[in-house]
């Protein structure tokens, strides 16, 4: 069993096997349970908007509490649909932050006439399965005082959301720099730090940056009568004063919509790429369509995926695909097309010489890349990358293998770049001596270790060998 | 002449000392800030929501007259 989500009193998450419970405190769940069968609660788990959930019955919920170890009696127990391969904030693309901050507010915005509303509004409590978002927090539905106008999570919402999107838009921020060192986003404060004292306050960061920097600092130290509820005389101005605050910060976020401004550069990176020619890339492409065709991986991780030619071909093939890249704007671009053409590929900003650590309390908050990764695909794709991993970053080549035979649980399609490629002499830079061992049959005695050679193939007019190994001692049920 | 130059320094100088406002204290109830603003926000709608009242009611007034 492993506790997944702990922050809320009101209740936490665990996985069990493949699982995942949310154990809700007796008194806690009528406004869950009111909110599912709600026009609205179904309205969007039919839309995919909100993780599925049910409410457990006996005697499953019997057998759920004496595997947890809990009183029954005292607890509810919810099933949450599992989320495929769950990635944090600090790894996705500015464009993801952005639909989830969307989905976000639409959801505030929703549920508002049926009378809920949302008591966290942070990206921790979205999740992506492929390219779509997914409000995960079902504990984040509440019942609310219809004369009340305060939304209390808007400053979560604007330090989590909104200044990430500004500070990438105009300061280039990545996710990475804003959410690994900091949970709870980024602070008004911060942000005037980056802005210098006379930008802030010109819009648009006068009214999120500029004045609750100034309020909060007039606001007198241990006054805590702001936190004070205030209700309106009646229900129609609390309802109008959210409506037009949500307004005001959908506008917000849609002035900071992430522009792809590379987009045309990196829309003919593969008609421009001096690695290969034109029937080349033909050969590769039909070397890993046949491979697909052949094996039918369900999941596919595509390491150093760039544009994600591959990954479409994976995801077009009907396997779900899971594409990393060190380079932010490549994943930003394919989350826009996996987005548009609805390709089940999830893009995520992840140098897998480099991968995200385990982070938060106990360092068990956000598991690593590594720990989510780890057997969860039949085939790991490593086209054109073992050569960056190797020369940039210098990472010994049975390392990489022994890594992408912990990564898979079937097949390993790898590109094999002879020192003689054009490309890996200009990523040497004169170091050729470092690599004076790499043959392609060092390289096939390293992959002995751990694979079986299916068969490779050599790209006509170049040094490259694309390879489809299969794992030694892989059940075949 | 002079008094409205004076008035105008000294409207420069409490421009230019809001400017140069770094935070002195080691902590500052850091959500604060939006909260204000967000209740600020809140009161100006609000205050909008009853204007609006009172030119509808107005208004129908006028039609029915």
């Amino acid at each position: 069993m492993q506790v997944l989500s702990f922050r809320d009193p009101v209740g936490f998450v665990v996985r069990l096997d493949k699982q995942i419970f949310r154990i809700i405190g007796k008194d806690s769940c009528n406004d869950l349970e009111s909110f599912l069968s709600s026009d609205i609660g179904k309205k969007l788990l039919n839309k995919e908007k909100v993780i599925a959930t049910r409410f457990l019955k006996q005697p499953e919920k019997k057998e759920i509490g004496y595997r947890i170890s809990l009183k029954e009696e005292e607890f509810e127990i919810v099933e949450h649909k599992a989320i495929y391969f769950p990635s944090y904030p600090y790894e996705w693309a500015p464009e993801m932050i952005y639909t989830a901050a969307c989905l976000t507010v639409d959801i505030a915005v929703d549920i508002l006439p049926a009378g809920y509303t949302l008591k966290d509004a942070t990206p921790y409590n979205i999740m992506f399965e492929g390219p779509n978002p997914i409000l995960i927090d079902m504990l984040s539905f509440e019942k609310r005082d219809p004369r009340d106008s305060v939304w209390l999570p808007y400053g979560q919402f604007i330090r989590t959301f909104t200044l990430p999107l500004l500070v990438n838009k105009y300061f280039s921020l990545r996710m990475p720099d804003i959410f690994f060192s900091r949970r709870d986003g980024i602070e008004p404060e911060d942000v005037s730090h980056f802005c210098g004292s006379l930008r802030q306050f010109l819009p648009p960061f006068l009214s999120i940056v500029a004045i609750p920097n100034l309020l909060s600092k007039i606001q007198k130290k241990k006054d805590y009568g702001i936190y004070k509820k205030r209700l309106e005389e009646a229900d129609e101005i609390a309802t109008f004063i959210l409506l037009a605050l949500f307004k005001n910060i959908r506008k917000q976020i849609n002035n900071l919509k992430p522009v792809n401004l590379r987009q045309s550069i990196w829309a003919d990176y593969a008609k421009n790429n001096m690695s290969y020619s034109e029937d080349g890339m033909k050969v590769k492409d039909r070397i890993v369509s046949n491979f697909l065709n052949e094996f039918r991986p369900r999941q596919v991780l595509d390491v150093g995926c760039n544009t994600g030619y591959f990954s479409e071909i994976a995801a077009k093939a009907g396997s779900k695909v899971v594409a990393i890249d060190s380079d932010p704007v490549v994943i930003s671009s394919l989350w826009r097309k996996a987005y548009e053409y609805k390709l089940d590929i999830l893009p995520l900003n992840i140098d897998l010489t480099r991968p995200s650590p385990s982070i938060g309390w106990l360092n068990k908050e956000c598991e690593s890349f590594l720990e989510r990764a780890r057997g969860k695909f039949d085939a790991v794709f490593m086209l054109a990358v073992k050569h960056h991993m190797m020369v940039t970053e210098r990472i010994p080549m049975n390392e990489i293998l022994d890594l992408a035979a912990e990564l898979t649980t079937r097949h390993l399609v790898i590109e094999y770049i002879d020192p003689k490629d054009q490309m890996f002499k200009i990523l040497v830079r004169g170091r050729e001596k470092l690599f004076a061992y790499l043959t392609r049959q060092s390289f096939e005695k390293a992959v002995l270790e751990k694979f079986n050679i299916l068969r490779f193939e050599r790209i006509e007019g170049s040094e490259r060998y694309i390879y489809i190994l299969s794992l030694k001692g892989i059940r075949h049920d | 002449m002079k008094i409205r130059h004076l008035c105008q320094i000294f409207l420069v100088f409490l421009i230019l000392s809001f400017l140069t406002v770094k935070s002195a204290y080691a902590y500052i109830d850091p959500g604060s800030g939006l909260l204000l603003w967000q209740l600020v926000f809140s009161f100006f709608v609000g205050a909008l929501f009853s204007i609006k009242k009172i030119l509808r009611f107005f208004w129908r007034k006028k039609n029915k007259e």
